[in-house]
């Protein structure tokens, strides 16, 4: 067979996989792409000079010093490129292997299934690579020019560092394309075709949750290895596989920094003389791990990318249907709407409220959307632990307090993100059936959604919550925290949904102004987190938690009548508002 | 008003100059469309001849730029919400949610539109079971066959008992005996009263479940009769045969023949 058709298949994949499984379809391609790699870039600038300023602004840098710093610095550079590449993986999960599509459109052509297999694995790994490549392409410039740009170092000596710079951070993010490539071969030759497809959604949501939590705690987790793991007592984090790759970098080039000449023909202060011997030592203790480390990096990466390929090969090695999703349990699905009925009376409210539960549970643009929520949540919750714990002013009103606030902080990413999530049409191609079947008042839809939102991201959250607070506090605290929980939960579902004048799920998506409203929205969240968090302990100390809950009982009451109010008739909406074009979004016409 | 329509004393569904315009481009010009209770319009038309941008008008998914559609004597926009109530659609194409039933989604539009539990559980099932995917029920619709999703669609369609019913290709990938239930299906429901427009390429449908047939040509109605009056006047002997002799300007054999050596082109 001629390179031919595995070229044009190659591109085709290639294609498909960012307009369909990374952009929305119905997205302008050409904008999304170029918005996608600006933020990349600039944000591989900004971090590269963030963390270039501890170098910049350091008058007596010594190499020592440089050289430890350098170590921790390629330790975040190889984790965010790692994590980064795996996340957007995930994201194009459903796109990972030869679909049911590709099996019906190209199943009846004169081409070999290996070729269109070939042709997959030859575009998601071009997709893999652009990726790496915008994430990489500034940091592996920027960073380690940044770094040395007041030692004496040659320019062959610093080529050589940016080269091994790309080298490693485009070998880390192989190596997290890989795994997730890896897992989900493993899984489906595991589990088989049928018992793999029902489960994928759910793998798919936990690891992009995991993920997601670990890119955005890399500069917590970073912080904390960092101060580890070149000790010699510490050595368990050198399971963390960003290291390997630090490893082998640190083999490849590590000497240059370390062994650069001290005398750099001025007199050197003694405190900073100190300071570079004890780097120099901290750095040549470590300097016997990194050989094995690299060793280790390579092996590893090799086994990944070996067991992918091969894995990817045999589960492809058909290109057959997916079986069909087989149906819900008769009974559980007779029990829940049962069960749904007795709370949602009104019929168009019980619409909503079912089709709410399974566009969030079973469309997979609104099952990332509310994975994102959770992974912010849990990454914030852990952060406010943290902070609580690490603020010695506070001592252990801090710490609790930092614990109190892992349950609005969840609740507020779920509840916004949900609150996204309404706004994104279920099947824009079928929304004509809303359309033609709707009432014309858009209240019982809104509500439907609402009591639907309160199951899954108040009452569930609050109630997984609770074995939590029993450890932490007492079980008849944890009842009255949970209780105040499901009051303050109502509290932001009401207030995020006061402006929202459409049909859940079934209009055109507008893309908001997050440059205006996303740090207004953060700054609100940050503020409303840590004050309710302080006032819920204040109020626990003295035992008026009830109290505090029944205030928020009351805010929600009042929140429901203004909203009662604003909503008093039916408001005129569009189905199929259309955004701005470009052009006039940026003022050229 | 509905009770009305149901007694045979509707005025069914007028509409009077219905024009389209995309960009200055009129796909849509000038149509009239009257359709009395307990009839049967067929609208026939080629490929891009604008029965789908008509459909849509008249059920109010588009807006015409120029003309009005009247139900029962009332401009639809004047409340299209309870023109809706009482409309019945079977749009061209079958798109529905995917990641819902067949039993789900037709729950979703009952609930949609108000009809009480019990019965709908009740038209459900039974709606499924007479057009044979009941079994089918709890798979999700993305993995029905076209004939599949056809039979949910004109299910949904009439889960209300409509007075109005606008078909746009209902047939389309249904098996024979599925069309035949069809066609006799609509005999019954226009003999009960109801208003239909049923628009289609199959010209034995048309002529069989007709009362009135108007044929669509680059956007204007080019014929508007019944089938047995257009087949006298224009001295032919089958509908397929008006149909070719109104709209098709080329030689079907001819082109037929050209597309066949297109084909067999060698470099």
């Amino acid at each position: 067979m001629s390179s031919g058709p595995r070229r044009l298949l190659t591109a085709h994949f290639l294609r498909r996989l960012i307009d369909d499984d990374l952009i929305s379809p119905n997205a302008d391609r050409h904008e999304s792409l170029s918005m996608i790699g600006a933020l990349l870039v600039s944000l591989g600038l900004f971090v590269s000079v963030l963390i270039s300023t501890k170098y910049l602004f350091n008058p007596y840098l010594t190499p020592g010093v440089a050289a430890v710093s350098a170590l921790f610095d390629r330790f975040l550079f190889t984790s965010a490129a790692m994590t980064a590449t795996a996340l957007v993986t995930l994201l194009v999960w459903d796109g990972l292997a030869v679909d049911a599509r590709d099996a019906s459109v190209l199943g009846a052509m004169p081409i070999r299934t290996r070729t269109i297999v070939a042709s997959k694995f030859s575009a998601l790994v071009r997709f893999a690579a652009m990726f790496a490549g915008a994430l990489n392409l500034a940091p592996s410039v920027i960073a380690p020019a940044l770094m040395v740009s007041k030692l004496p170092l040659t320019f062959a000596q610093l080529v050589l560092l940016i080269l091994s710079h790309a080298l490693v951070v485009t070998l880390a993010s192989a190596f997290g394309f890989f795994a997730v490539l890896a897992i989900r071969g493993v899984l489906q030759a595991l589990l088989g075709r049928t018992l793999f497809t029902r489960i994928a959604p759910a793998v798919q949501a936990a690891l992009l949750v995991s993920v997601a939590c670990a890119f955005l705690l890399l500069p917590v987790v970073v912080s904390r290895i960092n101060r580890a793991w070149i000790e010699p007592q510490s050595r368990a984090a050198l399971m963390a596989p960003p290291l390997w790759f630090v490893g082998l970098q640190e083999s490849m080039v590590g000497h240059i920094l370390a062994d650069l000449p001290r005398s750099t023909g001025r007199r050197m202060p003694a405190r900073i003389a100190e300071a570079d011997a004890r780097a120099t030592r901290l750095y040549q203790g470590a300097r016997g791990l990194f050989p094995a480390l690299a060793i280790t990096a390579v092996f590893k990466l090799t086994a990944v990318t070996l067991l992918a390929v091969l894995l990817f090969a045999w589960n492809n090695r058909r290109m057959v249907a997916p079986p069909p999703v087989t149906a819900t349990a008769a009974w559980l699905r007779r029990g829940l709407a049962i069960a749904a009925r007795g709370v949602v009376r009104h019929p168009e409210t019980q619409a909503s409220f079912f089709f709410t539960l399974q566009a969030l549970l079973r469309s997979p643009q609104h099952r990332l959307t509310i994975a994102a929520s959770l992974a912010f949540g849990l990454t914030a919750s852990v952060f406010a632990v943290a902070v609580g714990s690490a603020t010695r002013r506070g001592g252990a009103d801090a710490f609790a307090a930092g614990i109190l606030a892992v349950q609005p902080v969840l609740l507020v990413a779920l509840l916004t993100g949900f609150r996204h999530a309404v706004r994104v049409p279920a099947e824009l191609a079928a929304n004509w059936a809303v359309q033609v079947a709707w009432s014309g008042d858009t209240r019982p839809h809104v509500a439907g959604a609402k009591a639907a939102g309160a199951l899954l991201f108040i009452a569930a959250p609050v109630l997984a919550l609770i074995p939590f607070y029993s450890v932490m506090f007492t079980p008849a605290d944890a009842l009255a925290i949970a209780a105040c929980g499901l009051a303050g939960g109502a509290v932001i579902l009401e207030t995020v949904f006061l402006g929202y004048r459409k049909m859940p799920f079934a209009c055109g998506y507008l893309p908001a102004n997050v440059k205006t409203i996303g740090p207004i929205a953060f700054a609100a969240f940050v503020f409303f987190s840590y004050q309710v968090s302080h006032l819920e302990l204040a109020a626990l100390r003295v035992g008026g938690l009830p109290t505090f809950t029944a205030l928020l009982a009351a805010l929600f009451l009042t929140l429901r009548a203004v909203d009662a109010y604003r909503r008093r008739t039916p408001l005129a909406f569009e189905f199929d508002e259309m955004p701005e074009p470009p052009t006039q979004r940026l003022g050229l016409s | 008003m509905i009770g009305a329509s149901r007694n045979g004393g509707g005025r069914g569904l007028e509409a009077r100059g219905l024009t389209k315009r995309y960009a200055s481009v009129a796909v849509v010009r000038g149509v009239d469309v009257v359709v009395r209770p307990g009839e049967v319009i067929g609208y026939l038309g080629p490929n891009g001849s604008g029965k789908t941008t008509t459909v849509r008008m008249l059920t109010g998914l588009t807006e015409p730029s120029e003309g009005s559609v009247l139900h029962d004597g009332r401009n639809i926009y004047s409340d299209l919400v309870a023109f809706r109530r009482r409309l019945g659609y079977v749009p061209e194409e079958a798109h529905l949610y995917p990641f819902l039933s067949g039993r789900e989604y037709l729950e979703l539009v009952g609930r949609l539109r108000e009809l009480p539990v019990v019965l709908l559980d009740k038209k459900i099932v039974s709606l499924l079971e007479l057009f044979g995917i009941l079994s089918a029920a709890d798979q999700p619709l993305s993995g029905y066959s076209k004939g599949m999703k056809q039979k949910v669609l004109i299910s949904a369609a009439l889960l209300h008992d409509p007075d109005l019913l606008i078909l746009d290709e209902p047939e389309s990938g249904l098996d024979v005996t599925a069309v035949l239930v069809l066609r006799s299906l609509i005999l019954e429901l226009a003999r009960r009263g109801k208003t239909i427009l049923y628009s289609s390429h199959i010209m034995e449908s048309v002529e069989r479940v007709c009362s009135r047939v108007m044929v669509l040509h680059r956007g204007s109605v080019v014929a508007d009769d019944s089938a047995a009056n257009l087949r006298t006047l224009m001295s032919r002997d089958s509908l397929e045969e008006v149909f070719a002799e109104l709209v098709v300007q080329d030689n079907p054999a001819r082109t037929a023949s050209d597309i066949a050596d297109v084909a067999a082109m060698r470099a």
